[in-house]
């Protein structure tokens, strides 16, 4: 199977092409150390070693301890962990989980299906931003709070959370609730200091947002923090994710992570350029847009959202051209629904249909924004003629 | 020597007087289709009878008798025991399935021998005391109940003979294939698999024809009508889907028509096109899933206007059918969970509010002077895909 030609792949928020070094470091530890890295014989050692160093770079990255990091199956196994894991930890004294609307399925619904086992569920409102408002959040916590989860970038609108600020807040109200925050859309891309953000407890990560393999995430739990497994079985991991070590996919995920900490100003300078000039282009060609990301968040992101169309039959028609873009979010995107993010944000209902999301990686290059614009500049009055009646 | 061979019953194609060995040819090649690839077997006919022998095990047996009953013009598929004509061996096999009742929990039973082949000395009835008393000698636990037993040994004595007690179920109907053939429209919805199923059982060879409107459906939609056609292709003998790009139709309609008659003008289109392609190919009628009174465009006023645009029969199983009948026999032909998946067919963007129920056929006519009726259905042909399933 061959990479067709000419794709324009603007969809990077939903996932990446993984970098070349990341597909030759697995493919050889695919092929070579196979070995069970909780066996004892030297082929275990072997992956258990690659293990060891991968985690060194991440817990680097993270400036954390190798402890404090288990890998997981990716961003939604490493929110359900956070939330459920804790949620059943907790479970016997009660008490209230606090979340809220900018969130991503994968942690809005575990906090929800934690309201099965006892809890309050509280979700916060988001201001026109689109970003989670501090007041309601802090008004929501109480002493019984045990929990309260915040993204770290929202994956539809790139929107960003003042994750050091907002976790202040909450310990300053109640220093016992436990703070999580889903950094799926953020690790990798800003800084993120374990050491410096004293009061986040928990931090998920994927590794294929970030041009590593799929199949693989992790969660950073602080020291002293005991949260239950959610698998049980041969106790890897401390005991706190059995399972055999996905060793290729590890190593993948820290080969990536190690790419982009090296490169990380660079990157993202290179996003601001690219997110600022489609946000004129669009801006320039076109009509009746709305850009629903703001200027603060994060750059590799861009919602904007066309008039009185479906962006669905715009997505259908770039496809057809090869180019790939989304609407909302992917994981949402096959759902007939509006976003739960742009209606929270209050855009108006004949913007709310038309919204895509252009996410880049920093290897997209400005002539595939140039294609893009130049298609969709073509497009849009023939879509608009034969919108709803 | 005893051998396993699958019998296949045939029914109603016995009566088809001097075409029967058309039918049965056709039966044969029908039967062949569904074991290529997936088996090594042998076919022989007689009187009345196909017998396949396959190499493998029980296993292989099970699945293939399963593939075979889906095959229209089948009564039956009998696991049976082939012996040389010969007494002793043709008891040993009666023995032999008895004994596997038995050990299925089975405690009574009866013997029917048929006796085709007179040149075999054992009268039926004579034939059958024998078998029985040799199963009530040699198999512990059986007794003999002529009403109503657990299970039935049948003997059926030819060339060679031939003893079952367990059969599937065929298909009925008669040989894809021997009734000529027809074109249907296939939307991806719950109807038209079933009424496309229903002509096949019927002998209906069919094409199928889907209208897909690219951007304004997506690409999911046309893979969700190639997997109907490859669900269905298992009973028609194979089919060949062709998908017509119908956008400029569509909009042309759309643009210069009256909104609340578009459904009816675009389904006037569709069939006159489903015309063409069914002369192109020797096809002598269409095949709908139309259902009388279900929706706007089907109301017996509809149904005429649409019919006016053709002169080939066009046929209509599910006239008669209420939903959950339908729907029933698309659960049972597994296009059910194909058919819901939520993309939509013809986008809704298309679609009246009101569309009209009572259209009279002099003002469609009337409407269609605005738009190229002929012009249009030529240019659908112009851009077809074929995909063979």
């Amino acid at each position: 199977m061959a990479e067709k030609n000419n794709v324009i792949y603007l969809d990077n928020a939903a996932s990446t092409q993984p970098f070349p070094e990341v597909v030759e470091c697995m493919n050889e530890i695919n092929e070579f150390i196979y070995g069970n890295s909780s066996s004892v014989h030297f082929k275990g050692i072997e992956a258990h070693r690659i293990i060891k160093d991968s985690t060194d770079v991440l817990a680097d990255f993270l400036n954390c301890s190798p402890e404090e990091v288990i890998f997981t199956s990716g961003g939604s196994e490493s929110n359900n962990t956070a939330v459920k894991g804790l949620g059943f930890a907790v479970m016997g004294r009660g008490g209230n989980m606090v979340t809220s609307a900018f969130e991503h399925p994968t942690v809005l619904n575990a906090v929800k299906s934690m309201g099965d086992f006892g809890f309050e569920i509280r979700i916060c409102g988001l201001n026109e931003e689109g970003c989670v408002c501090s007041d309601d959040l802090i008004g929501k916590i109480d002493s019984n709070t045990r929990l309260v989860s915040i993204m770290a970038v929202n994956s539809e609108t790139g929107a960003k959370a003042d994750l050091g600020e907002m976790s202040d807040s909450v310990k300053g109200k109640n220093n016992k609730t436990v703070f999580h925050t889903d950094a799926v859309q953020a690790f990798g891309k800003y800084k993120l200091d374990m050491n410096e953000l004293k009061n986040i407890d928990m931090l998920s990560a994927s590794s294929h947002k970030i041009k590593g393999p799929k199949g693989v995430g992790l969660l950073y739990i602080r020291k002293g923090l005991n949260i239950k497994p959610l698998l049980d079985g041969g106790g890897h991991q401390g005991g706190r994710r059995s399972g055999t070590e996905n060793t290729a996919g590890i190593a993948g995920f820290a080969a990536a992570a190690g790419i982009y900490k090296k490169n990380q100003i660079e990157f993202m300078k290179k996003a601001r350029e690219l997110n600022e000039y489609l946000r004129q282009k669009l801006l320039d060609n076109t009509y009746d847009i709305r850009i629903n990301s703001p200027r603060e968040g994060s750059p590799y992101i861009l919602n904007a959202a066309f008039r009185g169309i479906m962006s669905e039959t715009l997505l259908n028609h770039l496809s057809g051209l090869n180019i790939c873009v989304s609407a909302g979010s992917a994981c949402s995107s096959k759902k007939k629904s509006d976003s739960h993010v742009l209606s929270a944000m209050k855009v108006p209902g004949d913007y709310i249909g038309g919204a895509v999301r252009i996410s880049f990686e920093p290897y997209s290059q400005k002539e595939d924004l140039d294609t893009l614009v130049k298609e969709i500049k073509a497009v849009l009055p023939i879509l608009r003629r034969f919108g709803k009646r | 020597m005893i051998e396993k061979v699958l019998l296949v019953k045939y029914g109603e194609i016995m009566l088809k007087g001097l075409n029967r060995p058309v039918f049965e040819k056709q039966l044969e090649k029908n039967i062949k289709r569904v074991l290529e690839g997936k088996f090594t077997f042998k076919i022989t006919r007689e009187h009345g009878r196909i017998f396949i022998s396959i190499k493998g095990n029980e296993d292989d047996y099970e699945k293939a008798a399963k593939l075979v009953s889906m095959v229209f013009g089948i009564v039956s598929v009998a696991f049976a025991y082939k012996t040389d004509l010969d007494k002793e061996e043709a008891l040993d096999a009666v023995t032999a399935a008895a004994r596997e009742e038995a050990l299925d929990g089975k405690k009574t039973f009866k013997a029917e021998t048929r006796r085709p082949n007179k040149t075999f000395y054992h009268k039926s009835m004579e034939f059958s005391a024998k078998a029985g008393e040799k199963v009530l000698l040699e198999v512990e636990g059986l007794t003999v109940d002529v009403h109503n037993p657990d299970f039935t040994v049948f003997i059926e004595v030819r060339k060679h003979i031939y003893i079952y007690t367990r059969s599937v179920r065929g298909g009925g109907g008669i040989p894809v294939g021997s009734s000529g053939k027809g074109i249907v429209l296939l939307s991806g919805g719950i109807d038209s698999p079933v009424a496309a199923y229903l002509m096949a059982k019927r002998g209906l060879k069919l094409d199928a024809v889907y209208f897909h409107s690219h951007p304004y459906t997506t690409e999911l939609a046309k893979e969700k009508v190639k997997d109907l056609a490859d669900k269905l292709s298992i009973y028609c003998g194979g089919i060949k889907l062709h998908v017509i790009n119908f956008t400029n139709a569509q909009m042309s309609i759309y643009e210069k028509c009256p909104h609340e008659q578009l459904t009816i003008i675009m389904r006037r289109v569709m069939m006159r096109v489903a015309e063409e392609i069914a002369d192109s190919i020797g096809a002598k009628a269409l095949v709908t899933g139309e259902s009388l009174g279900q929706v706007a465009s089907q109301t017996l006023e509809s149904l005429h206007v649409t019919n006016s645009a053709v002169s080939k029969p066009v046929f209509r199983p599910l006239v008669g059918m209420d939903k959950y009948e339908v729907i029933e026999i698309a659960r049972r032909i597994e296009t059910y969970d194909i058919s819901i998946r939520p993309y939509e067919d013809c986008c809704t963007i298309f679609v009246a509010k009101h569309p009209e129920t009572k259209p009279k056929l002099d003002r469609i006519l009337e409407s269609e002077k605005k738009i190229d009726f002929e012009g249009l259905v030529q240019e659908c042909l112009l851009d077809i895909e074929e995909i063979v399933l």
